[in-house]
């Protein structure tokens, strides 16, 4: 297996006002890939205003003190980079890629929008027409976003994570001006934030222009992070949405699990470790259990697979699913899903398994440091979900220690029925004496 | 074995505009950054270029056959892509499962394509995997087995992925207008062949494809990484020295595309209809290559600062997204767009594409467009490079496009050398609105000479 020693060869530092900053050197192309962090997600949202935080980014793309609306992505673009921005439930990340001497503007131009923002209703109204707009175009035209909507509401029956990150849309139609001024001047600050530069920088160039650009800013006193947390599962959920626009149907089996910061808080550190092993045993690419069984021995799907994420600050995800053979019978894929989940349950995973399983995700992790926004965006999630550097650097020996065991407790701890949601996606059933 | 080093030095205070290899702007620059491109010749005589970095321990191989959908023999259009799906399902006495479990357990990315002109094909590997990564290519490469359940399996994707061509309003405008503008040429077809041909491939029409296409006259071969130009040179005969010599000749005819333009309509019930539009063009070796690619910029390809973007989209809400591209295959060029309208403004949008279109033709981008296009291509370019598998990549499409191994060096200069005076010449030379062929699918209002399209 790969060296665990040095995953990034990473270099971080925190200015006085509290900004923390990474460097990922990389010299392969002259070109630096620059993202911003405001650890800050839908999730903190006042109660009825969770889509502000999203409605912020978009907002911070206009005029500031200094610049112009706009006219940061069009000095990006001049130049040749990139430029793009997105949220989560936990963060605001604006990131560009540009060719490396063009560090200090973009740099600048982050400082100046992390303090200098100019809002006003000339400004903000039409911008709500546009998030209005995205949210018609992502999520209501497309079946598999309307079921994933609902599918989040029904995992999470009280944290904020069960309402979408764009928001609901008759909510979003009454955001206003000061919704966004109150977000940008509670929680936008260096003291709350991440810079990462990953590229053709070294270390010392990236604190000098830290320290030109963000070093004269104030940090903010933080509100505390209040978000309202989850009873036990107590029964099944199950969704179901038709519609003729399905091309392929497909199921998804959700189970609720720790996050990697609230399992450590919990004295149960390993837990995501030995999740993450499992969703490679059942579901890593062409040789994970789901696969192998589903799509090449029974021939029953067209796609299967499982996945975990654990980066989120409060909960983390198991899912499985599976797209079907034969469109009409999406039953016997799901019953194929169930039958090796009883299968794990009953009969465990193997040495071997593990040991693969294990390899895998090392050398995935060793390719990983091949990409510039790759290691820079796995850095952000982890720091901004609650985690830290030496979590990241850890990352190879907490997964070389995870044992069987450890991973059939953490299984049977989250794979259970009540701790269950199952969505479908099919297309409708046709009616009778309908023309084909 | 022999190692020729060629720097290509990507920042240059050479005043103004000079030197303007990948994309870098000569302003200011900190920091002076070679990009070495080495070639080598291995002890087989097989030729590989390589950009050299020892920073992350990954090598990444770019390698590719002249000749793709384009040489599919007739009745048998698909092959090149379905055999572009087998080439990771077994090979020589390891069966598909076993294989795949190869893959995963040496932990490569590994994969084809094929493209019109070409079958191109992918590898990157841990450093410490690199001998076993090139032994399991050379076997897939010389022995593939074609063996019934993965062939099948493939097969039902690619018949899905057929089905989705003919549904997808986007692909059936494609068609029709590839029918128009090229006719009978082996271009003017889906990748996928048709429902019939891409169920009566057999696996001596694979085979077939291997002993015509896989073979070392058409082979090229790029790297970038971890890897010494000694260990490339041995690891490339690892992978490719047992190719036979010789294979089929690539025997694509030029294309000749329709001068006079044309307006079809593809009838579709959505709310949305799809506009495509092209117009013949240029190759890639043209001496004006560089001009026209500026031109293009300006007009459609330059994003939300194009022309086309401004007038359609910023000042009269028609689309929400217009580009242009100068599309260039190895026997015709086209200059080529797409945007989405609603039915209703489809008429209005299309009358002010042919009015912009012809604008351009007439007087050609003006100063401080020429110099904003000129600063994006500069500055653009080394971001091909920002991973092992993108530089390996970019070095085979320009051993494939035959354009040198100074070719990054020698892009700065010529985009510099661009003068006003060129682009438009270049734009009155190449473009004209009355040569359009456009097609539309949906239900647009009110269009006339319109000529009758073919069922779907």
């Amino acid at each position: 297996m790969p060296a665990a020693a040095d995953l990034f060869e990473a270099e971080s530092f925190t200015l006085a006002n509290g900004l923390e900053v990474v460097v990922l050197p990389r010299h392969l192309a002259p070109v630096v890939y620059q993202v911003v962090v405001y650890k800050v997600g839908a999730a903190d949202g006042e109660p009825g205003k969770n889509g502000v935080a999203h409605f912020l980014e978009h907002l911070m793309f206009k005029a500031t003190k200094k610049m112009k609306a706009g006219q940061f992505s069009q000095d990006v673009d001049r130049l040749g980079g990139t430029d793009n921005a997105f949220t989560n439930q936990d963060m605001t990340a604006f990131h560009q890629e540009i060719a490396a001497e063009n560090l200090p503007l973009v740099m600048a131009a982050e400082a100046d929008r992390m303090v200098n923002l100019q809002l006003d209703d000339s400004v903000v109204l039409p911008e709500r027409d546009v998030i209005l707009n995205e949210r018609g175009q992502t999520v209501e035209s497309s079946p598999g976003s309307r079921l994933s909507e609902a599918t989040n509401a029904a995992v999470f029956q009280n944290h904020p994570y069960g309402l979408p990150i764009i928001g609901w849309r008759h909510e979003m139609e009454g955001y206003t001006t000061d919704d966004a001024l109150r977000f940008y001047r509670r929680w936008y600050a260096p003291n709350n934030a991440i810079l990462i530069v990953a590229g053709d920088v070294t270390p010392e160039q990236v604190r000098q222009l830290a320290e030109k650009n963000f070093g004269p800013l104030a940090a903010r006193t933080l509100p505390a992070r209040n978000r309202l947390q989850e009873p036990p599962p107590e029964a099944p959920r199950r969704l179901s949405l038709a519609s003729p626009e399905v091309e392929h149907p497909s199921v998804w089996r959700r189970y609720m699990t720790e996050s990697y910061r609230t399992a450590a808080a919990n004295k149960d550190a390993t837990a995501p470790y030995a999740l993450s092993l499992l969703s490679e045993v059942m579901g890593g690419g062409a040789v994970g259990r789901l696969y192998r069984r589903l799509v090449i021995d029974q021939s029953v799907a067209l796609s299967a697979g499982a996945g975990f994420n654990g980066d989120s600050r409060d909960y983390g995800g198991f899912t499985f699913y599976a797209s079907p053979r034969d469109p009409a019978d999406l039953a016997k894929a799901e019953a194929a899903i169930d039958a090796e989940i009883a299968l794990l349950l009953k009969d465990g995973i193997t040495e071997q398994e593990l040991a693969d399983a294990k390899n895998r995700l090392l050398m995935e992790a060793a390719k990983a440091r091949d990409s510039l926004s790759g290691p820079a965006l796995l850095v952000a999630e982890a720091l901004a979900g609650g985690e830290t550097m030496a979590d990241i650097q850890a990352w190879p020996d907490r997964i070389k220690a995870i044992t069987v065991a450890d991973v059939m407790t953490a299984a049977r701890a989250v794979l259970t029925p009540e701790n269950s949601v199952t969505s479908t996606l099919t297309q409708p059933e046709p009616e009778a004496g309908s023309t084909p | 074995m022999i190692a020729k080093t060629v720097k290509a030095p990507l920042f240059a205070a050479l005043g103004l505009l000079t030197i303007l290899v990948a994309g870098l702007v000569a302003a200011a620059p900190l920091v002076a950054h070679a990009t070495d491109i080495q070639r080598i010749t291995s002890p087989a005589g097989i030729e590989v270029w390589l950009i050299e970095d020892h920073s992350v321990p990954v090598i990444s191989l770019a390698f590719g056959f002249q000749g793709g959908t384009a040489t599919d023999p007739k009745g048998k259009e698909g092959l090149a892509e379905l055999a572009s799906g087998l080439f990771d399902e077994g090979a020589g006495d390891i069966d598909s499962r076993a294989f795949q479990q190869r893959i995963a357990d040496l932990g490569l990315d590994y994969g084809f394509n094929a493209s019109a002109d070409s079958f191109t094909g992918g590898l990157r590997t841990l450093t410490q995997n690199k001998d076993e990564a090139a032994d399991l290519l050379a076997l897939a490469l010389t022995k593939p087995r074609f063996d019934k359940e993965p062939v099948e399996r493939m097969r039902r994707q690619f018949l899905i992925a057929i089905e989705g061509e003919q549904r997808d309003p986007d692909s059936a405008a494609n068609r029709l207008l590839e029918k128009k503008l090229l006719g009978d040429h082996p271009y003017a077809r889906s990748n996928y062949g048709t429902r019939e041909t891409m169920s009566a491939l057999t696996v001596d029409d694979l085979r077939g494809f291997v002993k015509d296409r896989l073979t070392r006259d058409h082979l090229y071969v790029a790297a970038a990484g971890d890897i010494t130009p000694a260990d490339l040179g041995k690891l490339v005969d690892r992978a490719f020295a047992g190719l036979p010599a010789k294979g089929a000749a690539v025997d694509v005819p030029e294309a000749t595309v329709a001068p006079k333009g044309s307006l079809s309509v593809i009838k579709r019930d959505i709310p949305q209809a799809t506009v495509l539009f092209s117009q013949p063009g240029i190759k890639r070796s043209d001496k004006d290559f560089f001009a026209a690619y500026l031109m293009n910029y300006v007009l459609g390809g330059g994003g939300f600062s194009s022309r086309l973007m401004t007038e359609l989209r910023e000042k009269r809400g028609l689309t929400y997204g217009i580009d242009t591209d100068l599309v260039t295959l190895d026997h015709v060029g086209f200059f080529s767009g797409r945007f989405e309208t609603p039915n209703a403004k489809v008429k209005e949008t299309i009358a002010l594409l042919r009015q912009e279109w012809q604008r351009m033709a007439d007087t050609g981008p003006d100063a401080a467009e020429l110099e904003a296009a000129r600063t994006y291509l500069l500055g653009s370019y080394p971001r091909n490079l920002t991973t092992t598998s993108k530089a390996a990549d970019t070095l085979l499409s320009i051993q494939m496009d035959h354009l040198g191994i100074d070719y990054m060096d020698k892009r700065q200069v010529e985009i510099a050398a661009v003068t006003l005076d060129d682009v438009q010449r270049v734009a009155k030379r190449l473009l004209n609105a009355d040569a359009l062929t456009v097609v539309v699918a949906g239900k647009p209002e009110g269009l006339e000479g319109v000529e009758t399209a073919p069922v779907p």
